[in-house]
């Protein structure tokens, strides 16, 4: 039958693709016959039993389903769902099915569709606009148009622009305005806010929640992060600024570069974490200088020399 | 300063043990009550009819003037013993570093905060010879103090020990692990040619052990068979246990280890503890090889192959009629394997220092006379921050600050 309908049906792509979805569900039911014969058959072995055809059941991944709702077994296609076998089996048995079908196909092809687009709808590029589809050719005038026509009739020698343009040009442009300074908001989500900065290679992110005073950076506590006492301070310094030392429960994720560069970034994120979470924070933080960023990197290599600024060793001929 | 208000608490705990001693018998109390005034002893623990442990303060006790009565005012809670009652019930052996320049630098007494974690496993020694050692389940066997590294882990088992020294236990106490397995060298052990026998720390160890507990161990009777094939020494129920390990050869030793250990199993006279300061070593590899085997290298010898420490590792079901094992670990090795053997349950944690707790470590510094004046509130908070907490690291801190 399916050489029948491959034979008969003009050779279109989209029309291949339906069928070839009947092919993929035929073949699947041969071989799925074939390999039913289970060699542990007896009844007890079943349960324990792992091959295709006793978990056949068990196994959602050879139920091909194209809805998520899975209570809706109607709509399932594929070897498993009976009822489609069941269909698949009587169109091959009955002729006059098939011929349904196939005369359901024919109508389809040879029919004209439903709905015709027309040419105008397509959207072709032309240099030369044509005289319907030219903007300007076929606008019409608004009301403020007409408006303005009647103005213009009625008071021939008013400066319309001065009347619609109230301001001077003195006050129309500031070239030397100084910049507005970027706002500062607090954010504060389920009572915790997070602060993130740079340093050489390495990032930080820190969050703040009040809390018993528990900092751990990448689930380590303080002083199992960092050995040197000075990396410990720099981390503390925003909280000893602000006096908030205790109040706090900090979590910092930190990443990238060394110890000194994590221990950088981690004081910034900090400080930014608590100016989100209360603006009164910033002045003493800004005086500190612990807002700051600091940009600098590694600097690079340059040729002819040994590293950045280190030159080759002089050597006289 | 600190020497005065020493002796007004010692005068204070004085009145107070004997007021204990003669209310009820289920009163523990470090030091002894005769001996109150040397021994230093400033806390005691009383025990209520629920087995629940309170904690006394000493500061209705006696009347004393208004200075004094501020100072006491503190609840203390340091545990104080000289160095030489220190070697006396604990042994001599070589300090952790951190621990050892406190003791020294701060003062000549050797002081340790009392804290949680003692208590409960003093509370569960107690409950457990009440029930006089019957081992219902897993949970009666033992107890491992576990947590971060200097967290105070065997500050609190010597606190535990010293406690259990003062209660005529039969203490055996492993005070660092690392050497027990480790010390000495290896040789040959004929009986079982898979072990080995380690004669140079059994040697060393039993002594140490005769001379802590000689008196204790003279009362206590061999109970079982047994002949010790270097010299022909045989055991008969007239013989003690004095008399087994006092004559003991430097060859024997390990023999006498193992019937040693079969004696602890049978010790009625006293209860009997095991303590093991670094417990989770014994899971590791230890620092030998076979030396019989080509092939192994060194650090491959597993515990279990060395005779001595095999015969304390086995601790979830231990044979000890009438005690029981309290251990602690370290953070010199990671302690995985442990975490498998042992259940939940009995792992008493170690935490940090709360913030009060620090704030009394600094109070006894100051006191002590190592600070010239007690720090304000926000550097407190400041070193504790720094420190997470941690004993050991705020310490470190403090030291510097000097």
């Amino acid at each position: 039958m399916i050489n029948r309908i491959l034979l008969n049906t003009p050779s279109k792509g989209y029309l291949k693709r339906s069928i070839d979805t009947t092919i993929i569900g035929l073949s699947g039911l041969s071989l799925q016959n074939n390999s039913s014969r289970c060699i542990s058959s007896s009844s007890s072995n079943k349960q324990n039993c792992r091959c295709l055809s006793c978990t056949k059941s068990n196994n959602i991944y050879s139920i091909r389903s194209y809805s998520t709702n899975n209570n809706n077994k109607e709509n399932e296609i594929g070897i498993n769902n009976e009822a489609f076998k069941k269909k698949l089996v009587d169109n091959y048995k009955d002729e006059t099915n098939s011929r349904k079908i196939l005369e359901n196909l024919n109508q389809e092809l040879h029919s004209a569709p439903k709905s015709y687009k027309k040419a105008d709808d397509y959207q072709v590029r032309s240099p030369i606009v044509s005289p319907h589809e030219d903007e300007e050719f076929n606008q019409r005038f608004s009301a403020a148009d007409y408006a303005n026509i009647l103005h213009e009739k009625e008071f021939a020698d008013s400066n319309r622009e001065e009347e619609l343009l109230p301001f001077d040009d003195v006050n129309r442009f500031k070239p030397f305005a100084p910049l507005r300074p970027r706002i500062q908001q607090t954010q504060v989500i389920d009572g915790a806010s997070s602060g993130y900065s740079k340093r050489k290679r390495s990032r930080a992110v820190a969050t703040i929640k009040e809390g018993a005073g528990e900092i751990s950076i990448n689930g380590r506590p303080l002083n199992e992060y960092f050995h040197a006492i000075s990396y410990k301070d720099s981390v503390l310094q925003p909280l000893v600024v602000s006096e908030t030392l205790m109040k706090w429960n900090v979590d910092v994720r930190a990443w990238g570069g060394g110890m000194k560069g994590q221990a950088e970034a981690i004081r910034r994120a900090l400080a930014m974490a608590l100016c989100k979470y209360d603006l009164a924070y910033r002045p003493s933080l800004k005086l500190a200088g612990l807002l700051k960023n600091d940009a600098r990197k590694v600097e690079r290599k340059k040729p002819g020399q040994l590293k950045a600024r280190k030159k080759f060793p002089l050597v006289k001929r | 300063m600190i020497r005065s208000t020493v002796t007004g608490i010692a005068k204070t705990l004085a009145t107070v043990n004997r007021r204990v001693v003669r209310s009820s018998n289920n009163t523990l109390y470090f030091g002894n009550s005769s001996n109150s005034s040397s021994s230093r002893c400033l806390s005691t623990i009383s025990i209520n009819n629920n087995n629940k442990y309170q904690v006394r303060s000493y500061t209705t006790e006696t009347a004393t003037t208004t200075e004094e009565q501020e100072e006491i005012s503190i609840p203390y809670k340091f545990l104080t013993i000289n160095k030489e009652q220190w070697e006396a019930t604990l042994g001599k052996y070589k300090l952790p570093k951190t621990l050892e320049d406190q003791f020294t630098m701060v003062n000549k007494d050797r002081a340790t905060l009392l804290r949680k974690p003692a208590f409960e496993v003093i509370q569960w020694l107690n409950e457990m010879r009440e029930q006089q050692f019957i081992k219902d389940s897993e949970s009666d066997y033992y107890k491992i103090l576990d947590g971060r590294k200097g967290s105070g882990k065997s500050v609190a088992l010597s606190q535990v020990v010293f406690w259990a020294q003062q209660q005529d236990w039969l203490v055996l106490y492993v005070p660092d692990a690392f050497n027990f397995i480790n010390n000495g060298s290896l040789t040959k052990y004929t009986p079982n040619p898979l072990t080995f026998a380690q004669n140079e720390m059994c040697f060393e160890f039993l002594n140490q052990f005769l001379e802590l507990n000689s008196e204790k161990l003279k009362n206590i009777n061999l109970k079982t068979r047994f002949v010790i094939e270097y010299n022909n020494w045989t055991s008969s129920p007239d013989k003690t246990i004095y008399d087994l390990i006092s004559g003991m050869k430097f060859d024997s030793a390990t023999e006498v280890f193992y019937h040693f250990k079969k004696e602890l199993n049978a010790v009625v006279e006293y209860p009997v503890l095991v303590a093991i300061d670094g417990y989770n070593l014994f899971f590791r590899a230890s620092e030998y090889g076979d030396m019989y085997d080509p092939a192994s290298f060194h650090r491959t010898l597993p515990v279990d192959r060395l005779l001595a420490s095999s015969l304390l590792k086995d601790i979830k079901s231990h044979q000890l009629s009438n005690g029981v094992v309290v251990a602690c670990t370290t953070d010199l090795l990671p302690k995985d394997a442990m975490y498998e053997y042992s259940s939940q349950e009995n792992i008493v944690d170690v935490p940090k220092y709360s913030l009060y707790e620090a704030r009394l470590f600094i109070n006894y510094l100051v006191e002590s006379g190592y600070l010239a004046k007690s720090p304000p509130q926000e550097t407190i908070q400041y070193l504790y921050q720094m420190a997470s907490g941690n004993p050991q690291d705020l310490w470190k801190l403090l030291r510097i600050m000097n």
